[in-house]
């Protein structure tokens, strides 16, 4: 080898060196740059995508199957509803690893389950079954505290009424979807324009109703002492500001829980005051009475024949404890006589007691947020016998709050106002208003409630200071053919203070017996009516009315 | 041109990091403020449950027992009860 020959050697073998090293170096560098590019991919992505929402897939913490209810208010803001956030546990079958341990645990934790029912929800052939609907927070937590899987829990709303049964044929009830199925409750549903939008985080929706809740609770416990007291199959009961057509209580007993809706599905649990109609009896004579001295058929001083018996469409008519020939028409209604009440009647003519009755709104089917009131039982034929029967309220069947409604009108100057379950002002109502009646025809009315319950029928619902009128009704219940002889519908009336009217309670108790008390009397007089005293004696300081020692004198002495 | 190419790729690097940064404080904030909104939500449920309670032991049925059985109280009479303006005359005149 010549030493050029080794040069040029040496320096290739540097330069294929060189080269290796370039090689590597470009390399590195790639690496280097694929690192880092990824890297500022990476914080890229981080810094451009959008942020992810945590999910935890067991425990769903919103509420997303049942609907927001608003709350429901009595007309002072106490809560009558409300919405309650509740767990609805639920199980995946086939995740479940050994049923009979999980049914035991979960038996010890979910209220009123037991072991063998869960074991067979849980080792069940499906992918979803529902194990309890209703888990408190705590009680929720103590099953998560299982660990058990395949169980999984939804937090959904739950309807809750703290006054319980109290106004529950007002409020109604909401389904387990939280939607509402009766009473005011479905009526929200349908008006959702009535609902008053919260006005900070801490609020609820909610909708204002006209019931007060301490006249409510008044009525509820009443009734119900009546109820007992009498052994009546059912009793009623609505108060009503007669000049706005408010409706401040409603009971209609036997009633039920709310939040336990099964129970409304039990018999006779339905709202009778609406739903039903009743041959409400000798209430009807102050409409008959009424009509007489509207139209100028008779004066208060004007008599009837009330001994002699009156013969009509083929029945004779008689009254049974008549005392004297001859009766003004003041007698006639504070003793409560229906032939008085026929004669006069006759006079008037069925034309105009079917017009009357008509604008009373007594002959079809009355409106209010809580649906339709059941149709009226009018005659088809309105003849000379119906004329009269229906002057003592017989032959024609009305639901009570129609009722109530138009004897409300009575004694409000004779304008009829519909009821309501929603507050509402004067103006509101003046502007609703219809009149049926010339006022000084409604003045003598409130004049001859107040004077029957003085010294006629209604003298056991007299409560010393509030200054009460009304009127009696006993109704014989009908029967296929007839009439019950024994089974009768106490009623009875009230409206107060009669200086100025301005609330009327309606007590209506369906066949009361006579008690030791009563001397086994059943008539309205020994029972709807001292109700009804009970409860404008406990109702009125709440409504406002101050008691007056000196009207009762004033009225005594001017009677 | 290397030198303005340099510059420009640390500039890109530190708004990288600048970015990445506030984008890290914003979730950060974002999940103080779901924790506090999901304070604010349970708080709002206990409010509610409060409220229901409250009205549950307020309901007149149970006060009415209370005030009848151990306070030992009955409803007002008529003579019991006058208007307050007329409470306030008396006081005022000194009756």
């Amino acid at each position: 080898m010549t030493r050029i020959g080794a040069d040029a050697h040496i320096h290739s073998a540097a330069l294929r060196r060189v080269r290796s090293g370039g090689v590597r170096l470009v390399m590195a560098m790639g690496l280097l740059v694929t690192c880092f590019a990824g890297i500022a991919a990476q914080l890229l992505v981080l810094g451009l995508a959008p942020a992810q929402p945590l999910r935890i897939a067991s425990y769903q913490t919103t509420i997303e199957h049942t609907r927001s209810r608003p709350d429901i208010l009595d007309r002072s803001g106490r809560l009558l509803a409300s919405d309650l956030p509740v767990y609805w546990l639920y199980a995946d079958p086939s995740r479940v690893i050994d049923a009979d341990t999980a049914a035991e645990r979960l038996a010890e934790v979910l209220p009123g389950r037991d072991v063998p029912a869960l074991r067979k929800l849980l080792a069940g052939e499906g992918r979803f079954v529902w194990l309890h609907r209703g888990l408190t927070p705590a009680q929720a937590e103590r099953v998560h505290r299982l660990g058990l899987p395949g169980l999984g829990m939804f937090l959904e709303n739950q309807r809750v009424y703290p006054a319980g049964a109290s106004a529950v044929h007002v409020l109604g009830h909401a389904d387990v979807d939280n939607r509402g199925v009766a009473g005011m409750e479905a009526y929200i549903d349908a008006h959702p324009e009535i609902v008053i939008p919260a006005r900070g985080d801490d609020e609820r929706p909610s909708v204002r109703l006209s019931l007060d809740l301490g006249v409510q609770h008044i009525v509820d416990e009443e009734l119900r002492t009546a109820l007992e007291t009498y052994d009546a199959l059912a009793a009623l009961g609505v108060v009503m500001d007669v000049r706005t057509g408010e409706v401040l209580a409603l009971t209609s007993l036997p009633s039920y829980d709310p939040n336990r809706r099964e129970a409304s599905l039990l018999p006779g649990r339905h709202n009778r005051l609406i739903a039903d109609t009743y041959e409400l009896g000798s209430v009807f004579k102050t409409f008959t009475v009424a009509l007489g001295l509207d139209r100028d058929i008779v004066r208060l001083d004007d008599r009837y024949d009330i001994k002699t018996p009156l013969d009509v469409g083929g029945f004779r008519l008689a009254d049974a404890y008549a005392r004297q020939q001859y009766a003004t028409i003041s007698e006639i209604f504070i003793r409560s006589s229906n032939t008085g009440a026929a004669r006069l009647a006759l006079d008037i003519g069925g034309y105009w007691q079917r017009d009357f009755f008509s604008r009373l709104n007594l002959l079809e089917r009355a409106t209010s947020e809580l649906g339709p009131t059941a149709q009226p039982l009018v005659p088809q034929v309105w003849r000379e016998a119906n004329t009269v029967t229906a002057s003592y309220g017989h032959g024609i069947a009305v639901a009570p709050l129609s009722f109530a409604a138009a004897a409300a009108a009575l004694v409000n100057d004779g304008r009829l106002v519909p009821p309501t379950f929603l507050p509402r002002g004067r103006d509101a109502a003046d502007a609703l208003a219809v009149r049926v009646l010339k006022p000084e025809t409604g003045s003598i009315i409130v004049d001859l409630l107040r004077l029957n319950v003085t010294r006629g029928t209604g003298r056991r619902a007299a409560v010393p200071g509030y200054r009460v009128g009304g009127k009696t009704g006993t109704a014989n219940k009908p029967r296929p053919g007839g009439y019950h002889d024994d089974k009768v519908l106490g009623v009875f009336f009230a409206a107060f203070p009669m200086d100025d009217p301005q609330y009327l309670v309606f007590v209506m108790l369906d066949e009361p017996k006579g008690t030791h008390e009563t001397g086994g009397r059943n008539e309205a007089a020994w029972n709807a009516a001292p109700s009804a005293g009970r409860i404008i004696a406990r109702a009125a300081p709440l409504l406002g009315v101050a008691p007056d020692a000196s009207f009762d004198e004033r009225s005594a002495a001017s009677y | 041109m290397r030198i303005v190419n340099m510059i420009l790729a640390c500039t890109l690097v530190g708004l990288l990091l600048l970015n990445y940064g506030l984008k890290h404080e914003v979730r950060e904030m974002e999940r103080e403020a779901g924790a506090k909104a999901r304070m604010i939500a349970e708080n709002t449920a206990a409010l509610g449950v409060l409220r229901a309670e409250l009205s549950y032991l307020s309901r007149p049925e149970r006060l009415e027992a209370l005030a009848r059985g151990p306070l030992g109280l009955r409803s007002p009479s008529p003579e019991q009860v006058i208007p307050y303006g007329e409470f306030m005359g008396e006081r005022e005149t000194g009756q």
